[in-house]
């Protein structure tokens, strides 16, 4: 009896972790998680390249320094303004399904996928700068 | 009859807390999504901030020589 109120137990507990609306909110948090890092590596990297350049510019002069640097900034707009817009689309998840899931839609991945495809995308940039080992919790981001 | 009794009563009581497991759960999901979220967008003010200093203080460095 006792072993198999146990079972009972964990079968309702692994049930309740792995609902529908959990699995969507695990996804938003997953998204959350690369952003966080992302910056990180976005500030990681614009400082390694803003120090090239200086080292850049003491060998090849001022200008050539400078050059460099605006190379730098365009990087860095680049990269900022796809984090912000990653953010801005869970912000906006967020809402959407709570809204989703208080009317029982069941239908969460159409909510989830705006976020998705822009922190994903945020993603891919990051490692089309050569940032390696950018987190993917879960494996959102195929 | 006693016993039948408690024991009814004590799988109504598991009935009961097994019921609001996913209450308590999405509760703690919400709070863990919530504080995740609050992290990653102060992570894009400070990365904001900090590069836009970064880039500054290299500016520096070029102009001094």
């Amino acid at each position: 009896m006792r072993i198999l109120l146990c079972i009972l137990l964990g079968v309702a507990l692994a049930a309740c972790a792995n609902t529908p609306e959990n699995k969507a909110r695990f996804a938003i948090t997953g998204l959350d998680v690369i952003n966080e890092y992302g910056a990180r590596f976005v500030v990681a990297g614009n400082r390694a390249c803003a120090n090239n350049a200086v080292g850049y510019g003491k060998a090849n002069g001022k200008e050539a320094g400078l050059s460099a640097l605006v190379e730098c900034a365009k990087r860095r707009t680049a990269a900022l303004a796809a984090l912000q817009a990653g953010v801005n689309a869970t912000s906006v998840a967020i809402p959407a399904l709570d809204a989703a899931i208080a009317i029982k839609s069941g239908n969460y991945e159409s909510v989830l996928l705006p976020a998705i495809a822009a922190t994903c995308s945020f993603r891919q940039l990051l490692s089309d700068l050569g940032v390696a080992n950018v987190p993917n919790p879960a494996g959102v981001c195929q | 009859m006693t016993i039948a009794i408690v024991i009814l009563e004590f799988l109504s009581a598991l009935g009961k807390y097994l019921l609001s497991l996913p209450e308590q759960d999405a509760a703690k999901v919400m709070q863990s999504l919530s504080d995740q979220h609050l992290r990653a967008t102060k992570a894009v003010a400070d990365a904001t901030t900090q590069t836009a200093a970064d880039l500054a203080a290299a500016k520096t460095q070029l102009d001094e020589g």
